[in-house]
């Protein structure tokens, strides 16, 4: 070792040995050193240290010392998570350490990867916070979107979550390896759009899209990763957060404005990022220059400077991007425009939807003008109403709605009516008379679909005193656009103003009061009120106006439409043909597809699918050649096809023509539209019928949350909703959620119609349907007697609803063991019936046969016999699933009395019946193949008679709380020890 | 970038310590380390836990995050603090990857072996922690040599520091840090081989 002035020596030497080159380096040594050799040997040694060596050595091995430090804590390859396995680590994660992991205990084959969190929960809050976050996105199925699988904690209590492992290329290096050209790669980013979109739709938000996260696989198909994951992170560990000033920097380039200045982050955010993924994608630069900026800047240029439009962008670049040029041109235009427009520093200026983003990229693909008016109807309303939106502050889907309403309501008067310059004319009156609705009413909230209409009524009012025939036009025009959009008491309000306007015009008897009388008809049949519909225009057709072809066959149409609501089917189907002949002289082929559209709905309310789907198939044929493309018409028409195929259990067909018809309807309406609203509902119940659970849910979610943006938080239609949702909860035996939508929906219609309207008395009513399903008889008992009660009271003693309420709770008293108790309801039910739909009629013949049972199980076998053949007649040739109870009923009755003849027919019917309808039927099967074994044993048919009892046996014991099944079983018993 | 009021040192506690420190107190000095001890290891184990997977952590980085905790914009003192503070830092950084690589070479001679190893390869662990404890003591051999040439390398090594950053902790000369890193580098390289 070297003393301390060898020290001083020692570098010396080092530095002047250093300055020479090494070649002469010895020389130099030999002559410092001066024979020390100790000296020289430690001076060779440093100089070839000096030389060589890694230079990031110490960096390196700290680095790696630091690392291990913590290693400790941290999940390491081989480490067990819940039943998973680390693997390896993949570090390609925006957060959070992420591993390649496997089943450990061999369920899946499958890889998945894991992202930990290291800090544990900081409170039961937060571990609760995380649950429901996972849970939200583990419901996100999409086929380009890598699921969440599962998540949970590790044994240190450090979150995790399991996601499906993607192996696939980054999106812009895939772009570059493929040499994709632009309509490839916009074509791919649309693909990639629908995935956001559909996350939004479930109000999701990704929160960090950037290629990176965009894997793109083997089969060409994109995947999106990490959806939602940093905010799902985040609330593992909040302070997490805080430090993200320290990583920010790794993804700004895709990060909105509002992400950099901490504001909220909603769905606009994915679309800027996705704005700027495209801008990247197509111009193979990234829109601004970050890396290497300060802080200050950084957020200066994102939240401020505007990006160089992506065309110049290449034309600035020249010689570094091949074809230049003709790139630049490409984008120029168009795609300058769209991609500005998704990555406007304002969210509220940027496209209000990922789907208008990818409908825009879709209308330049195929050559459309960008966001173009397609007619000119469209075009005034839409312009109108974004001028009064921001005069008086509409929301968007209430505007939307709206618009689409006026144009409804103006295309079909355009269609239907004769005189067109009139039409034009009362139409653009109604179009001014809104643009000028007063700003200050708002007082700067959102104004309502309704109050929109209302002002624009008030002022019709206040400005047309001296033309009240204009005037009752006007406001009858403004309630079909309150119907078009449900809100039903508004329009009849409306309708019955224009009526009283035109007879104070001196109007009464003029085309245009016929007209009148048709809406306020239409209205009527809207709100339930058949009866009163059908009244309207019979009034309206002895009127002489009412002889123009036309005229009349609109009004017989809707005659028909109104006599089917009453289940007056020969009316209603002889209003159709007549509607139809006149049509069919009109040669208007629009209005004659119009008919056969109606007729098909009639067969589809008398059940019978396959004429609706002829019929329908004939009126969808004629619309589709007639308007070619998406239109509202079309889309009516396959919707009603879909609902033929699934009522005929196609169900496949019929998702896939409600499928096509939701398509149309989006891109007609937009999403937010209660047609589409409509057309989810109705796809929710093809899926519950497929039993595709999950699915029939999201729709009936999706549904709900398009009415309430059109219509606000209580409607009818949501209300109608939430009893199908309940009827999905109830299919998957969520009973306690089916009850809650339920009387959700039941609330909502007391307060929208009022205690005992139709509409309230509904809900109380299928409540009581349901708890008698639920074999809950007693609440089932105060529900429906509660239902029979307001309907006598409000609807008159003798409406259609109330014989439905009172046969509701003689069934319930019947299934208690109170057939005494039933049998004064079921006369009135009967009598209700008898006069309303006649004796030959399903709901007759049930009627009748509820009676037989009541008498039966009181013992009186002359009248329940008497009831059930009455019941037998009235079914006549129709059978429907419910008449197996008077075909076993009347042959029990005769088996018991030794008429084997005459009972083996009505117990074959029945368990036919029953056989074909299983579900329905329900444990009427094991009565019929009971009674149907007993029959044969007496006729010494042993073997067939024993196997039949025998297998009825376990269906009775199930239902023994029913009076017929307990007298069965005994009977059961008997015959087969 | 600026340190956000949530995670500066509000109360000035350590603004007091290193004026302290400065002046001699070698108590508030070892209080000021075992802060920043603290908040190294909290730190570090962030940055472990957050898109780190499969990197290497930077002490750069790491010191960086400290000093930055620390830094009060206003303070007066602020750039004779913010050298006092480099100084500690680097020091508490080298305290703590020599107390961990301690500590895991004890554990690995007799303490209880709480899992068997799955993939025993993947154990890269302890030749890294014995890596730094040979730096450490080749350093600790340097400090009797030559002060200077030791504290160089000590910022440089466990803090990160740049050739002027260091000059300017120890008030000399940027030629003499960089002549002496070069020294100090060599002898170091020499005696690790």
């Amino acid at each position: 070792m070297a003393s301390p002035s060898n020290w001083t020596k020692l570098q010396d030497i080092f530095h002047q040995a250093l300055a020479i080159p090494p070649d002469s380096r010895s020389t130099f040594l030999a002559e410092a050193c001066n024979g020390d050799d100790a000296l020289r040997q430690q001076l060779e040694g440093l100089l070839q240290s000096a030389g060589s060596g890694d230079s990031d050595f110490y960096q390196t091995a700290v680095g790696q010392a630091a690392e291990s430090v913590f290693a400790k804590d941290q999940a390491v390859p081989g480490d067990r998570l819940g039943p998973y396995q680390l693997i390896r680590p993949l570090g390609q994660g925006g957060m959070g350490s992420v591993f390649l992991a496997a089943r450990a205990d061999g369920a899946f084959e499958k890889e998945v990867a894991i992202k930990l969190v290291r800090a544990g929960f900081d409170s039961p809050a937060a571990r609760e916070r995380f649950r429901t976050e996972r849970q939200i996105l583990a419901a996100l199925d999409h086929p380009n979107i890598a699921r969440l699988l599962d998540g949970g904690e590790g044994s240190r209590g450090e979150p995790y979550v399991v996601m499906e492992y993607i192996e696939g290329v980054p999106l812009d290096v895939y772009c570059k390896q493929n040499t994709l050209g632009v309509a490839e790669r916009v074509d791919l980013f649309r693909r990639i759009c629908s995935a956001v979109s559909y996350a939004h739709r479930r109000l999701v938000v990704h929160r960090d899209i950037k290629p990176a996260n965009i894997l793109i696989g083997a089969d060409g198909v994109p995947k999106l990763v990490d959806f939602g994951i940093a905010k799902l992170l985040d609330t593992a560990d909040p302070a997490a957060s805080l430090t993200r000033a320290g990583e920010r920097a790794m993804t700004l380039d895709y990060a909105s404005p509002e992400q950099i200045l901490g504001q909220p982050i909603t769905t606009a955010s994915d679309i800027y990022s996705l704005g700027v993924v495209l801008y990247e994608l197509l111009t193979g630069k990234p829109p601004y220059r970050l890396h290497g900026a300060r802080p200050s800047e950084v957020e200066r240029t994102i939240c401020v400077d505007d990006p160089v439009r992506p065309s110049t962008s290449v034309a600035r670049a020249g010689a570094e991007v091949p074809d230049a040029n003709r790139l630049a041109r490409r984008l120029r235009g168009d795609l300058d425009n769209i991609i500005l427009k998704a990555m406007r520093k304002e969210p509220d200026r940027r496209y209000a939807s990922v789907d208008e983003l990818a409908e825009d990229l879709r209308r330049h693909r195929e050559g459309y003008p960008v966001l173009a008016q397609p007619d000119t109807w469209q075009y005034r309303a839409g312009k109108f109403l974004s001028r009064n939106r921001a005069a008086v502050g509409i929301g968007v889907a209430v505007a939307a709605s709206l618009a689409f309403a006026f144009v409804a309501v103006i295309r079909e008067r355009n269609t239907a009516q004769a005189e067109r310059a009139k039409a034009e004319q009362v139409s653009k009156f109604l179009v001014e008379s809104f643009r000028v609705v007063d700003p200050s009413e708002s007082r700067g909230r959102t104004l309502t679909a309704r109050e929109v209409l209302q002002q624009g009524a008030e002022r019709v009012d206040r400005e047309l005193q001296s033309q009240p025939g204009m005037r009752a036009t006007i406001l009858r025009t403004i309630s079909e656009v309150y119907a078009s959009i449900g809100l039903y008491p508004d329009s009849q309000n409306l309708v019955e103003r224009a009526i009283q306007a035109r007879a104070a015009a001196g109007e009464s008897e003029s085309p245009e009061a016929v007209e009148d009388e048709i809406q306020l008809g239409r209205i009527l049949l809207t709100r339930g009120n058949a009866k009163n519909s059908i009244a309207q225009y019979k009034k309206a057709l002895a009127k002489p106006d009412a002889k123009a072809p036309e005229r009349r066959s609109r009004l017989l149409y809707h005659m028909g439409m109104a006599n089917a609501d009453a289940g007056a089917w020969e009316e209603s189907k002889s209003a159709y043909e007549q509607s139809l002949a006149l049509r069919r002289q009109l040669g208007d082929q629009a209005l004659v597809a119009q008919t056969l559209f109606g007729m098909a709905d009639l067969q589809f309310r008398r059940s019978d699918y396959t004429g609706t789907l002829n019929l329908g198939t004939q009126a969808y044929e004629i619309r589709r050649q007639l308007f070619q493309g998406n239109h509202p018409a079309v889309a009516e028409s396959l919707q009603q096809m879909a609902m033929a195929q699934d009522a005929l259990g196609k169900l496949e067909e019929g998702l896939r023509l409600g499928q096509e018809a939701l398509k149309m309807r989006r891109a007609i309406f937009g999403e937010n539209h209660a047609v589409v609203a409509m057309n989810l509902n109705d796809m929710a119940s093809f899926y519950l019928h497929a039993k595709r659970f999950q699915e029939s849910i999201d729709a009936h979610l999706q549904s709900i949350a398009i009415y309430k943006k059109v219509f606000g938080e209580k409607h009818p239609l949501i209300a109608t909703a939430l009893d199908n949702l309940g009827a999905t909860y109830y299919e998957m035996r969520e009973t306690k959620l089916e009850e809650q939508v339920k009387s959700q929906a039941m609330e909502m219609r007391r307060e929208l119609f009022g205690e005992g309207s139709m509409e309230h008395t509904a809900s109380l009513s299928s409540w009581a349907v349901m708890l008698f399903s639920r074999s809950r008889f007693n609440e089932a008992l105060s529900y429906a007697t509660r239902t029979l009660e307001l309907r006598r009271k409000f609807h008159g003693p003798d409406a259609h609803t109330v014989g439905v309420a009172a046969i509701n709770l003689a069934s319930t008293y019947e299934r208690m063991g109170r057939s005494a108790d039933a049998i004064p309801f079921l006369q009135e039910a009967l009598g209700i019936f008898r006069k309303r739909l006649g004796d030959k009629h399903p709901t007759t013949a049930r009627t009748m046969a509820l009676l037989g049972t009541c008498y039966s199980n009181l013992g009186n076998r002359t009248k329940a016999e008497e009831w059930y053949r009455q019941s037998i007649t009235s079914y006549g040739n129709e059978t429907p699933s419910f008449s197996w109870t008077s075909f076993v009923g009347l042959g029990e009755l005769l088996l018991a009395k030794g008429d084997l003849a005459a009972a083996e027919p009505l117990l074959e019917k029945a368990h036919e019946i029953a056989k074909k309808n299983p579900k329905q039927v329900g444990f009427g099967r094991g009565l019929a193949d009971s009674a149907l074994g007993r029959l044969k044993l007496r006729k010494g048919q042993k073997q067939e008679g024993l196997a039949l009892i025998l297998a009825a046996r376990p269906d009775l014991e199930r239902a023994k709380g029913a009076p017929r099944c307990a007298t069965e079983l005994a009977l059961n018993r008997k015959a087969a020890p | 970038m600026e340190p956000d009021s949530s995670s500066s040192d509000p109360t000035g506690t350590v603004t007091k310590l290193i004026r302290a420190s400065s002046l001699g107190d070698s108590d508030a000095r070892e209080r000021l380390i075992a802060e920043i001890y603290a908040d190294l290891h909290r730190i570090a184990a962030r940055m472990m836990s957050r898109e780190r997977a499969g990197h290497t952590l930077q002490a750069t980085a790491l010191v960086n995050e400290v000093l930055l905790k620390f830094l009060i914009k206003d303070d007066p003192f602020a750039a004779e603090n913010k050298k006092q503070l480099m100084s500690i830092a680097a020091i508490s950084m080298r305290h703590m990857l020599v107390d961990h690589a301690r500590a895991k070479g004890r554990a690995k001679r007799g303490g209880p072996a709480e899992q068997i190893p799955i993939q025993t390869e993947l154990d890269g662990v302890a030749p890294s922690s014995e890596k730094l404890l040979l730096i450490n003591d080749a350093l600790r051999r340097l400090e009797q040599k030559g002060e200077r040439h030791a504290r160089v390398a000590e910022l440089r090594i466990f803090g990160g520091f740049t050739t002027e950053e260091i000059a300017e902790v120890l008030n000399v000369a940027t030629r003499t840090v960089e002549r002496d890193w070069l020294f100090a580098r060599a002898w170091l390289q020499n005696e690790l081989k």
